[in-house]
Protein backbone atom coordinates (compact mmCIF):
# COMPACT_ATOMS: atom_id res chain seq x y z
CA UNK A 1 0.00 0.00 0.00
CA UNK A 2 2.68 2.25 1.06
CA UNK A 3 4.34 1.90 -2.78
CA UNK A 4 0.98 3.30 -4.67
CA UNK A 5 1.18 6.26 -2.43
CA UNK A 6 4.76 7.30 -2.99
CA UNK A 7 4.46 6.91 -6.16
CA UNK A 8 0.97 9.08 -6.14
CA UNK A 9 3.10 11.76 -4.27
CA UNK A 10 6.32 11.61 -6.28
CA UNK A 11 3.73 12.39 -9.60
CA UNK A 12 2.28 15.00 -7.61
CA UNK A 13 6.07 16.32 -7.11
CA UNK A 14 6.33 16.31 -10.98
CA UNK A 15 3.71 18.25 -11.87
CA UNK A 16 4.14 20.80 -9.48
CA UNK A 17 7.70 21.63 -10.40
CA UNK A 18 6.46 21.75 -14.21
CA UNK A 19 3.28 23.92 -13.33
CA UNK A 20 6.35 26.16 -10.69
CA UNK A 21 8.50 25.98 -14.13
CA UNK A 22 5.38 27.24 -16.36
CA UNK A 23 5.03 30.42 -14.16
CA UNK A 24 8.64 31.12 -14.09
CA UNK A 25 8.89 30.81 -17.78
CA UNK A 26 5.67 32.95 -18.30
CA UNK A 27 6.89 35.60 -15.88
CA UNK A 28 10.76 35.76 -17.36
CA UNK A 29 8.57 36.38 -21.20
CA UNK A 30 7.36 39.13 -19.79
CA UNK A 31 9.72 41.37 -17.89
CA UNK A 32 11.84 44.19 -18.58
CA UNK A 33 15.07 45.83 -17.67
CA UNK A 34 13.79 47.78 -15.05
CA UNK A 35 12.43 44.37 -13.60
CA UNK A 36 15.69 42.43 -14.08
CA UNK A 37 17.83 45.23 -12.21
CA UNK A 38 15.19 45.31 -9.40
CA UNK A 39 15.85 41.63 -8.88
CA UNK A 40 19.87 42.03 -8.41
CA UNK A 41 20.14 41.42 -4.64
CA UNK A 42 21.65 44.30 -2.96
CA UNK A 43 22.48 43.62 0.44
CA UNK A 44 25.91 41.83 -0.52
CA UNK A 45 28.46 43.67 -3.05
CA UNK A 46 31.16 41.67 -4.52
CA UNK A 47 32.95 44.95 -4.00
CA UNK A 48 34.02 43.73 -0.84
CA UNK A 49 36.25 41.16 -2.27
CA UNK A 50 38.29 43.35 -5.49
CA UNK A 51 38.72 46.63 -6.15
CA UNK A 52 38.10 46.60 -9.73
CA UNK A 53 34.60 45.03 -9.27
CA UNK A 54 32.57 45.27 -12.28
CA UNK A 55 35.71 46.44 -14.19
CA UNK A 56 38.65 43.20 -13.89
CA UNK A 57 38.36 39.77 -13.05
CA UNK A 58 40.10 38.60 -9.53
CA UNK A 59 39.96 39.00 -6.10
CA UNK A 60 42.22 40.98 -3.55
CA UNK A 61 41.76 38.59 -0.70
CA UNK A 62 42.82 35.35 -0.01
CA UNK A 63 40.24 32.04 0.29
CA UNK A 64 40.36 32.72 4.42
CA UNK A 65 39.52 36.55 3.93
CA UNK A 66 37.08 36.17 1.27
CA UNK A 67 35.10 33.55 3.21
CA UNK A 68 35.00 36.29 6.09
CA UNK A 69 34.24 39.40 3.44
CA UNK A 70 31.53 37.43 1.62
CA UNK A 71 29.87 37.02 5.48
CA UNK A 72 29.89 33.08 4.56
CA UNK A 73 26.79 31.59 2.95
CA UNK A 74 24.97 34.76 2.86
CA UNK A 75 27.19 36.24 -0.03
CA UNK A 76 27.60 32.66 -1.88
CA UNK A 77 23.68 32.64 -2.06
CA UNK A 78 23.73 36.64 -3.28
CA UNK A 79 26.13 35.27 -6.42
CA UNK A 80 24.33 32.71 -7.31
CA UNK A 81 20.83 34.20 -7.40
CA UNK A 82 22.65 37.71 -9.05
CA UNK A 83 24.43 35.23 -11.53
CA UNK A 84 21.09 33.78 -12.91
CA UNK A 85 19.97 37.57 -13.28
CA UNK A 86 22.79 38.41 -15.19
CA UNK A 87 22.20 35.88 -17.91
CA UNK A 88 18.61 36.84 -17.98
CA UNK A 89 20.26 40.47 -18.81
CA UNK A 90 22.76 39.53 -21.52
CA UNK A 91 19.76 37.17 -22.93
CA UNK A 92 17.29 40.63 -22.49
CA UNK A 93 20.27 42.63 -24.33
CA UNK A 94 21.19 39.78 -26.94
CA UNK A 95 17.33 39.55 -27.73
CA UNK A 96 16.92 43.26 -28.50
CA UNK A 97 20.18 44.27 -30.24
CA UNK A 98 21.53 43.01 -33.24
CA UNK A 99 25.46 43.23 -32.16
CA UNK A 100 25.97 41.42 -29.02
CA UNK A 101 28.90 38.87 -29.41
CA UNK A 102 28.27 35.37 -30.08
CA UNK A 103 31.01 33.84 -27.92
CA UNK A 104 30.72 36.59 -24.90
CA UNK A 105 26.96 35.68 -24.82
CA UNK A 106 28.24 32.05 -24.70
CA UNK A 107 30.76 32.78 -21.76
CA UNK A 108 28.35 34.14 -19.60
CA UNK A 109 26.53 31.13 -19.90
CA UNK A 110 28.70 29.10 -19.26
CA UNK A 111 29.82 31.67 -16.28
CA UNK A 112 26.50 31.23 -14.83
CA UNK A 113 26.58 27.67 -14.55
CA UNK A 114 29.32 27.41 -13.20
CA UNK A 115 29.20 29.79 -10.09
CA UNK A 116 25.87 28.10 -9.44
CA UNK A 117 27.35 24.74 -8.99
CA UNK A 118 30.25 25.91 -7.40
CA UNK A 119 28.07 27.60 -5.17
CA UNK A 120 25.80 24.52 -4.31
CA UNK A 121 29.01 22.84 -3.79
CA UNK A 122 30.15 25.04 -1.76
CA UNK A 123 27.00 25.22 0.34
CA UNK A 124 26.51 21.38 0.41
CA UNK A 125 30.34 21.04 2.09
CA UNK A 126 29.14 23.59 4.27
CA UNK A 127 26.15 22.10 5.59
CA UNK A 128 28.21 19.32 6.60
CA UNK A 129 31.33 20.29 7.73
CA UNK A 130 30.81 24.34 8.26
CA UNK A 131 33.35 26.09 7.22
CA UNK A 132 36.04 23.76 5.92
CA UNK A 133 39.06 23.99 3.55
CA UNK A 134 37.54 22.60 0.95
CA UNK A 135 34.15 25.11 1.05
CA UNK A 136 36.51 28.14 1.61
CA UNK A 137 38.26 26.91 -1.35
CA UNK A 138 34.79 26.49 -3.73
CA UNK A 139 33.77 30.04 -2.15
CA UNK A 140 36.84 31.55 -3.27
CA UNK A 141 36.15 29.69 -6.78
CA UNK A 142 33.11 30.95 -7.28
CA UNK A 143 33.46 34.70 -6.08
CA UNK A 144 36.20 34.98 -8.79
CA UNK A 145 34.43 33.37 -11.35
CA UNK A 146 31.41 36.10 -10.25
CA UNK A 147 33.80 38.89 -10.55
CA UNK A 148 34.53 37.79 -14.09
CA UNK A 149 31.16 37.53 -15.39
CA UNK A 150 30.15 41.00 -13.86
CA UNK A 151 33.32 42.55 -15.81
CA UNK A 152 32.09 40.41 -19.16
CA UNK A 153 28.97 41.64 -18.31
CA UNK A 154 29.72 45.03 -17.88
CA UNK A 155 31.59 44.82 -21.16
CA UNK A 156 28.80 43.48 -22.84
CA UNK A 157 26.44 46.12 -21.45
CA UNK A 158 29.36 49.23 -22.72
CA UNK A 159 29.46 47.84 -25.79
CA UNK A 160 25.36 47.79 -26.67
CA UNK A 161 23.99 49.82 -23.74
CA UNK A 162 25.86 52.18 -22.35
CA UNK A 163 23.33 54.41 -21.12
CA UNK A 164 22.42 51.78 -18.86
CA UNK A 165 25.93 50.84 -17.65
CA UNK A 166 25.60 53.48 -14.64
CA UNK A 167 22.09 51.69 -13.18
CA UNK A 168 23.89 48.66 -13.44
CA UNK A 169 26.83 49.46 -11.43
CA UNK A 170 25.00 51.22 -8.67
CA UNK A 171 22.11 47.71 -8.18
CA UNK A 172 25.50 45.68 -8.16
CA UNK B 1 -23.63 6.37 -28.39
CA UNK B 2 -20.96 5.65 -26.05
CA UNK B 3 -18.66 7.28 -24.03
CA UNK B 4 -15.88 6.29 -26.21
CA UNK B 5 -17.19 7.06 -29.45
CA UNK B 6 -18.38 10.39 -27.77
CA UNK B 7 -14.85 11.26 -26.88
CA UNK B 8 -13.51 9.99 -30.02
CA UNK B 9 -15.76 12.55 -31.82
CA UNK B 10 -14.84 15.49 -30.14
CA UNK B 11 -11.02 14.91 -30.32
CA UNK B 12 -11.63 15.10 -33.58
CA UNK B 13 -13.73 18.11 -33.63
CA UNK B 14 -11.33 19.89 -31.72
CA UNK B 15 -8.02 18.90 -33.91
CA UNK B 16 -10.85 20.06 -36.77
CA UNK B 17 -10.68 23.68 -35.01
CA UNK B 18 -6.62 23.33 -34.20
CA UNK B 19 -5.78 22.79 -37.93
CA UNK B 20 -8.18 25.57 -39.36
CA UNK B 21 -6.82 28.01 -37.17
CA UNK B 22 -2.69 26.74 -37.87
CA UNK B 23 -3.69 27.32 -41.45
CA UNK B 24 -5.48 30.35 -41.05
CA UNK B 25 -2.44 32.04 -39.05
CA UNK B 26 -0.08 30.15 -40.83
CA UNK B 27 1.24 28.97 -37.52
CA UNK B 28 1.95 25.26 -39.40
CA UNK B 29 5.13 27.44 -40.66
CA UNK B 30 7.12 27.37 -37.25
CA UNK B 31 5.19 24.33 -35.57
CA UNK B 32 5.59 21.79 -38.66
CA UNK B 33 5.61 18.50 -36.29
CA UNK B 34 3.20 19.57 -34.48
CA UNK B 35 0.51 20.33 -37.23
CA UNK B 36 1.50 16.81 -38.66
CA UNK B 37 0.55 15.11 -35.49
CA UNK B 38 -2.90 16.69 -35.71
CA UNK B 39 -3.10 15.17 -39.28
CA UNK B 40 -2.03 12.09 -38.28
CA UNK B 41 -4.70 12.14 -34.72
CA UNK B 42 -7.58 13.29 -37.27
CA UNK B 43 -6.41 10.22 -39.78
CA UNK B 44 -6.31 7.48 -37.10
CA UNK B 45 -9.45 9.18 -34.83
CA UNK B 46 -11.35 8.46 -38.81
CA UNK B 47 -9.23 5.01 -39.23
CA UNK B 48 -10.43 4.32 -35.46
CA UNK B 49 -14.24 4.61 -35.96
CA UNK B 50 -14.06 2.30 -39.08
CA UNK B 51 -12.27 -0.50 -37.04
CA UNK B 52 -14.50 0.05 -33.90
CA UNK B 53 -16.60 -3.20 -34.39
CA UNK B 54 -13.07 -5.39 -35.02
CA UNK B 55 -12.43 -8.06 -32.72
CA UNK B 56 -10.71 -6.67 -29.09
CA UNK B 57 -7.41 -8.77 -30.46
CA UNK B 58 -7.52 -7.41 -33.58
CA UNK B 59 -8.50 -3.94 -32.25
CA UNK B 60 -5.37 -3.80 -29.86
CA UNK B 61 -3.24 -4.33 -32.88
CA UNK B 62 -4.48 -1.69 -34.35
CA UNK B 63 -4.26 0.89 -31.29
CA UNK B 64 -0.87 -0.68 -31.01
CA UNK B 65 -0.10 0.81 -34.46
CA UNK B 66 -1.72 3.98 -33.24
CA UNK B 67 0.30 4.42 -30.12
CA UNK B 68 3.21 3.95 -31.45
CA UNK B 69 2.77 6.95 -33.99
CA UNK B 70 1.31 9.25 -31.60
CA UNK B 71 4.49 8.65 -29.21
CA UNK B 72 6.83 8.75 -32.07
CA UNK B 73 5.72 11.86 -32.96
CA UNK B 74 4.83 13.19 -29.53
CA UNK B 75 8.77 13.10 -29.18
CA UNK B 76 9.35 14.68 -32.43
CA UNK B 77 7.36 17.42 -31.20
CA UNK B 78 9.19 17.81 -28.04
CA UNK B 79 13.17 17.92 -30.43
CA UNK B 80 11.00 20.62 -31.94
CA UNK B 81 10.42 22.64 -29.12
CA UNK B 82 13.77 22.20 -28.24
CA UNK B 83 14.59 23.95 -31.80
CA UNK B 84 12.46 26.55 -31.34
CA UNK B 85 13.59 27.53 -28.63
CA UNK B 86 17.29 27.49 -29.65
CA UNK B 87 16.00 29.74 -32.80
CA UNK B 88 13.68 32.15 -30.23
CA UNK B 89 17.22 32.71 -28.07
CA UNK B 90 19.92 33.66 -31.15
CA UNK B 91 23.49 33.58 -30.52
CA UNK B 92 23.57 30.28 -28.40
CA UNK B 93 24.93 27.07 -29.34
CA UNK B 94 22.37 23.67 -28.82
CA UNK B 95 24.61 21.76 -26.67
CA UNK B 96 23.26 18.44 -27.64
CA UNK B 97 25.00 16.33 -24.80
CA UNK B 98 23.69 17.93 -22.11
CA UNK B 99 20.24 17.82 -23.09
CA UNK B 100 21.02 13.42 -24.06
CA UNK B 101 22.71 13.69 -20.55
CA UNK B 102 19.43 15.07 -18.42
CA UNK B 103 17.55 12.56 -20.55
CA UNK B 104 19.00 9.63 -19.13
CA UNK B 105 19.04 11.38 -15.94
CA UNK B 106 14.96 12.23 -16.47
CA UNK B 107 14.42 8.32 -17.57
CA UNK B 108 16.55 6.80 -14.51
CA UNK B 109 14.05 9.47 -12.08
CA UNK B 110 10.76 8.30 -13.91
CA UNK B 111 10.76 4.70 -14.53
CA UNK B 112 12.17 4.59 -10.72
CA UNK B 113 8.72 6.11 -10.15
CA UNK B 114 6.91 3.71 -12.57
CA UNK B 115 7.51 -0.43 -10.97
CA UNK B 116 7.16 -2.52 -13.93
CA UNK B 117 4.78 -4.86 -12.83
CA UNK B 118 3.02 -6.96 -15.83
CA UNK B 119 -0.02 -9.06 -14.60
CA UNK B 120 0.44 -12.62 -14.77
CA UNK B 121 -2.86 -13.37 -16.66
CA UNK B 122 -2.58 -11.54 -19.29
CA UNK B 123 -2.37 -12.54 -22.95
CA UNK B 124 1.19 -11.93 -24.50
CA UNK B 125 -0.50 -9.06 -26.71
CA UNK B 126 -1.69 -7.56 -23.81
CA UNK B 127 1.62 -7.76 -21.85
CA UNK B 128 3.55 -6.19 -25.18
CA UNK B 129 0.44 -3.62 -25.05
CA UNK B 130 1.60 -2.74 -21.11
CA UNK B 131 4.68 -2.92 -21.83
CA UNK B 132 5.41 -0.68 -24.63
CA UNK B 133 2.72 2.18 -22.62
CA UNK B 134 4.82 2.32 -19.95
CA UNK B 135 7.98 2.82 -21.71
CA UNK B 136 6.63 5.69 -24.17
CA UNK B 137 4.81 6.58 -20.63
CA UNK B 138 8.52 6.72 -19.06
CA UNK B 139 10.48 8.31 -22.42
CA UNK B 140 7.58 10.91 -22.68
CA UNK B 141 7.99 12.34 -19.20
CA UNK B 142 11.43 12.28 -19.51
CA UNK B 143 12.30 14.02 -22.79
CA UNK B 144 9.81 16.85 -21.30
CA UNK B 145 11.80 16.77 -17.99
CA UNK B 146 14.95 17.30 -19.96
CA UNK B 147 13.68 20.06 -22.15
CA UNK B 148 12.78 22.04 -18.68
CA UNK B 149 16.16 21.37 -16.97
CA UNK B 150 18.37 21.79 -20.31
CA UNK B 151 16.39 25.37 -21.11
CA UNK B 152 16.63 26.05 -17.12
CA UNK B 153 20.31 25.64 -16.80
CA UNK B 154 21.08 27.01 -19.93
CA UNK B 155 19.16 30.48 -18.73
CA UNK B 156 17.09 29.83 -22.13
CA UNK B 157 13.44 32.02 -22.86
CA UNK B 158 10.35 30.17 -23.90
CA UNK B 159 8.70 31.24 -27.18
CA UNK B 160 4.86 31.68 -26.40
CA UNK B 161 3.76 29.32 -28.86
CA UNK B 162 6.29 26.05 -27.23
CA UNK B 163 5.69 27.00 -24.06
CA UNK B 164 1.90 26.65 -24.66
CA UNK B 165 1.98 23.05 -26.81
CA UNK B 166 4.75 21.90 -23.58
CA UNK B 167 2.16 22.93 -21.31
CA UNK B 168 -0.36 20.61 -22.81
CA UNK B 169 1.63 17.84 -23.38
CA UNK B 170 2.98 18.14 -19.85
CA UNK B 171 0.12 17.75 -18.48
CA UNK B 172 -1.23 15.24 -20.70
CA UNK B 173 2.21 13.11 -19.96
CA UNK B 174 2.07 13.49 -15.96
CA UNK B 175 -2.10 12.37 -16.25
CA UNK B 176 -0.49 9.96 -18.67
CA UNK B 177 1.98 8.55 -15.93
CA UNK B 178 -0.12 8.15 -13.10
CA UNK B 179 -2.64 5.96 -15.30
CA UNK B 180 0.16 3.99 -16.23
CA UNK B 181 0.86 3.31 -12.47
CA UNK B 182 -2.96 3.15 -11.88
CA UNK B 183 -2.90 0.11 -14.27
CA UNK B 184 0.29 -1.46 -12.78
CA UNK B 185 -1.73 -1.77 -9.21
CA UNK B 186 -5.07 -1.75 -10.33
CA UNK B 187 -5.29 -4.76 -13.04
CA UNK B 188 -8.56 -5.62 -12.98
CA UNK B 189 -8.42 -5.57 -17.25
CA UNK B 190 -11.28 -4.47 -18.81
CA UNK B 191 -12.48 -3.00 -15.36
CA UNK B 192 -10.04 -0.34 -15.76
CA UNK B 193 -11.25 1.06 -18.90
CA UNK B 194 -11.89 4.51 -17.06
CA UNK B 195 -8.52 4.88 -16.13
CA UNK B 196 -7.74 5.09 -20.17
CA UNK B 197 -10.91 7.45 -20.70
CA UNK B 198 -9.41 9.88 -17.80
CA UNK B 199 -6.04 9.83 -19.89
CA UNK B 200 -7.93 10.47 -23.31
CA UNK B 201 -10.05 13.07 -21.10
CA UNK B 202 -6.56 15.06 -20.41
CA UNK B 203 -5.55 14.38 -23.87
CA UNK B 204 -9.26 16.51 -25.11
CA UNK B 205 -8.13 18.85 -22.08
CA UNK B 206 -4.88 19.91 -23.52
CA UNK B 207 -6.62 19.96 -27.19
CA UNK B 208 -9.43 22.53 -25.58
CA UNK B 209 -6.59 24.52 -24.26
CA UNK B 210 -4.57 24.84 -27.23
CA UNK B 211 -7.56 25.51 -29.69
CA UNK B 212 -8.32 28.79 -26.91
CA UNK B 213 -4.88 29.87 -26.54
CA UNK B 214 -3.99 30.01 -30.45
CA UNK B 215 -7.94 30.96 -31.42
CA UNK B 216 -6.56 34.38 -29.71
CA UNK B 217 -4.47 36.94 -31.92
CA UNK B 218 -1.52 37.48 -30.21
CA UNK B 219 1.08 40.50 -31.09
CA UNK B 220 4.03 39.22 -32.73
CA UNK B 221 6.63 41.97 -32.32
CA UNK B 222 8.54 41.41 -29.43
CA UNK B 223 10.85 44.45 -29.56
CA UNK B 224 9.54 47.94 -28.53
CA UNK B 225 10.37 51.59 -29.27
CA UNK B 226 12.30 51.74 -25.65
CA UNK B 227 14.17 48.89 -25.72
CA UNK B 228 15.66 49.74 -29.28
CA UNK B 229 16.63 53.13 -28.03
CA UNK B 230 18.18 51.80 -25.02
CA UNK B 231 20.25 48.85 -26.96
CA UNK B 232 22.12 50.06 -30.21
Amino acid sequence: MILPVLQIAAIACVALYLVRWRGAARRRNAQTWDSLLARLRPDWSARELSDHFLWKEGLNATPEDAWKRMEGPKGLWVMYQNARVMLEMADYAARNSETVDRVLLETLRSDAMQIRVCVLMALAQYGFSKASEGVRVNAFRAAQMYTGMAARMTQLLQENAAVIVPDFVAAM
Amino acid sequence: MTLDSAILLIGMGLVVALLAIFVSSRIYRTLPVFFSFQIWCLCTGAAGMAVWRLPPHLYLRFFLVNMTGDDLFLLAILIELGRGILRHNRKTQARSFLAILLFVLAAVLISSLANWIVPAHATPLEKFYLILSQAFTIVRVAALLALVWWSSLRGLRWPNHELQIATGLGFYAVVALAAVIAHTHLSNGAKDHWIDQIQVLSYLGALSYWVLYFAKSEPKSEISVHKREIFC
